[in-house]
């Protein structure tokens, strides 16, 4: 009975800790502010990197 | 604490559940510190943090196994040994979902499978995993692979280290997340508390323990193939501890190259100045306790446990059942409560073999004298004049016997296992509440 009730709990922390998982993978990988889609923000970023509003995302910015 | 527990044990469990997520998920927490990584993908992040969380499993392992008194006196050494067997097993499952999901999400990751040519960081997680996986399936298939107990032990602590150190390894040599300074030093910590719990438990433990030695008094035989041990403190006060609780005993060898078997104390919990197990001659160590000299060295660890009438003064009384020699913790709860006057009604139902081999007949029948004690006796072989039970103790021979107000009683069971799982069965179906069903496992492995 007792380990019934600890296996249940055991599984439901499993679970909290696969999901907390894919929130970190998930944060790693967010959409970034300079992948954003708006003209208006990418001219706005470009401005101030001073990139082309062609060369967008991260690979493209010179190393 | 212990109020707090027995009054919302589901506030102490949220506590415990809390930490234990706390502490799993706070070095992952920390990795998110690290300056935005260059993308990777979502799935091989999502991979990367399942091992993560599994190395941090494994190290919480040690702290689980290391009899910290506080967790322990929250639940109880077999509902902790239980929980250890359950997490580890998630911690295995996600060490091995970990590379599986680099594998198919990116095929070429296979190629570090290719021993001989792999880098040492994938190197090391192979060594790593199959350490793992070794100390999983030697300690669930421990019996039928004929591996003997104190063997298994020192190899299970042994595959433990490897296991961490070699995750470890494998972690720092991808770098990615740990190559940071700081971080290594934080995950090094981690795995330096692991490290100092098992020096702790092997070599610091035993050592206090030397200083604190007891003398073997007596060894005398009882019914039913146990011995009694008594042992006395030899130059120290000895300890009090909660009828029904257990410790460590460790016998003539220096603690070092020690031999640690858990048993009840049989004696009264108020008598520091002598102390008595009684042993049921079982297995290889066990077996010898009646060649034992008096004047052999003895050596104590405890106590430990929460299988105590003591944590439940309110009670309006007591029924203890017992099956063979797991008498000797109940034993030691009646004649506690008999030094103590306690006028509460105990009910003992105590099932043995034969007439003969009832543990503690005697004894047990003189407390009568002096505590409001009714004893019924289950034997399994009974003489033509027995009058009494005979059988098996099921649902039917505890519904002749518990008080019809089921929750005014505390319910303690200590026996062989399938016999407390039936019992267990019996009087939840009796609707006996849950909260008032105590148990002492003598098999933890
Ligand atoms: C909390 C608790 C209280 C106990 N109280 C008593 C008691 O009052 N009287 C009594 O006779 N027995 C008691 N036992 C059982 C006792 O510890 C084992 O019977 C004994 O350790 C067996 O050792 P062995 O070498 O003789 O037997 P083996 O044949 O070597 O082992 C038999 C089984 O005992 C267990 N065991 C063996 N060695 C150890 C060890 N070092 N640590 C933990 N488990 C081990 C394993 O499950 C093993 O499969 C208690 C056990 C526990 C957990």
């Amino acid at each position: 009975m007792r380990y019934t009730i600890m296996l249940q709990l055991v599984a439901a922390t499993t679970l909290v800790l696969v999901l907390a998982a894919a929130i970190f993978a998930w944060l790693q990988n967010r959409p970034r502010l300079e992948e954003a889609d708006s003209p208006q923000v990418t001219i706005l970023l470009t401005a101030k990197v001073g990139l082309s509003p062609f060369g967008l995302g991260r690979q493209s910015l010179p190393s | 604490m212990r109020r707090l527990l027995m009054h919302s044990p589901i506030a102490v469990a949220l506590t415990w559940i809390s930490a234990y997520l706390f502490v799993t998920l706070f070095p992952l927490l920390l990795l998110l510190l690290h300056p935005m990584p260059v993308e990777r993908g979502f799935w091989v992040e999502f991979s990367v943090a399942l091992g993560f969380i599994g190395l941090a499993l494994m190290v919480l392992q040690f702290v689980l196994t290391a009899r910290v008194n506080r967790i322990e006196s929250s639940y109880g050494i077999d509902i902790l040994l239980q929980f250890h067997r359950y997490s580890s097993v998630v911690a295995l499952v996600l060490v091995l979902v970990h590379p599986v999901m680099l594998f198919i999400t990116k095929p070429e990751t296979l190629q570090l499978l290719n021993f001989p040519q792999a880098p040492w960081r994938a190197r090391l997680a192979v060594l790593g995993t199959v350490a793992f996986l070794a100390m999983v399936v030697t300690t669930i298939w421990r019996k039928p692979l004929k591996i003997a107990y104190e063997p298994w032990r020192a190899m299970h602590s042994l595959l433990a280290l490897l296991a961490v150190g070699l995750g470890f390894g494998h972690a720092v040599g991808v770098g990615y997340y740990l190559s940071l300074f700081w971080k290594q030093v934080l995950w090094g910590g981690l795995i330096l508390v692991a490290l100092w719990l098992i020096v702790y438990v092997r070599l610091v433990k035993p050592w206090l323990m030397t200083k604190r030695p007891y003398v073997v008094e007596s060894v005398m035989p009882q019914r039913g193939n146990v011995w009694s041990l008594v042992l006395r403190p030899l130059g120290h006060e000895g300890f009090t501890f909660q009828p029904g609780q257990f410790a460590w005993l460790t016998l003539d060898i220096t603690p070092l190259s020690m031999r640690e078997h858990p048993f009840s104390m049989s004696s009264s919990g108020d008598r520091p100045d002598q102390l008595e197990f009684g042993i049921k001659a079982l297995g290889d160590f066990t077996s010898q306790i009646q060649t034992v000299k008096p004047g052999t060295k003895a050596y104590l660890d405890g106590p430990y446990g929460v299988f105590t009438t003591e944590r439940y003064w309110n009670s309006a009384g007591f029924v203890l059942i017992a099956g063979g020699v797991g008498i000797t913790p109940i034993y030691s709860m009646l004649l506690t409560a008999a030094e103590r006057h306690d006028d509460r009604p105990f009910l003992l139902i105590y099932a043995a073999p034969s007439w003969e081999d009832v543990t503690y007949r005697e004894a047990l029948e003189a407390l009568k004298a002096t505590l409001d004690l009714t004893i019924i006796y289950v034997l399994r072989k009974a003489a033509e004049d027995w009058s009494g039970e005979t059988g098996y103790i099921d649902r039917d021979l505890l519904a002749r016997h518990i008080p019809i107000h089921r929750g005014s009683r505390q319910y303690f069971i200590c026996a062989a296992p399938a016999m407390m799982a039936a019992v267990e069965r019996a009087l939840l179906a009796l609707e006996v509440p849950v909260t008032n069903i105590h148990m002492e496992h003598f098999n933890l492995a």
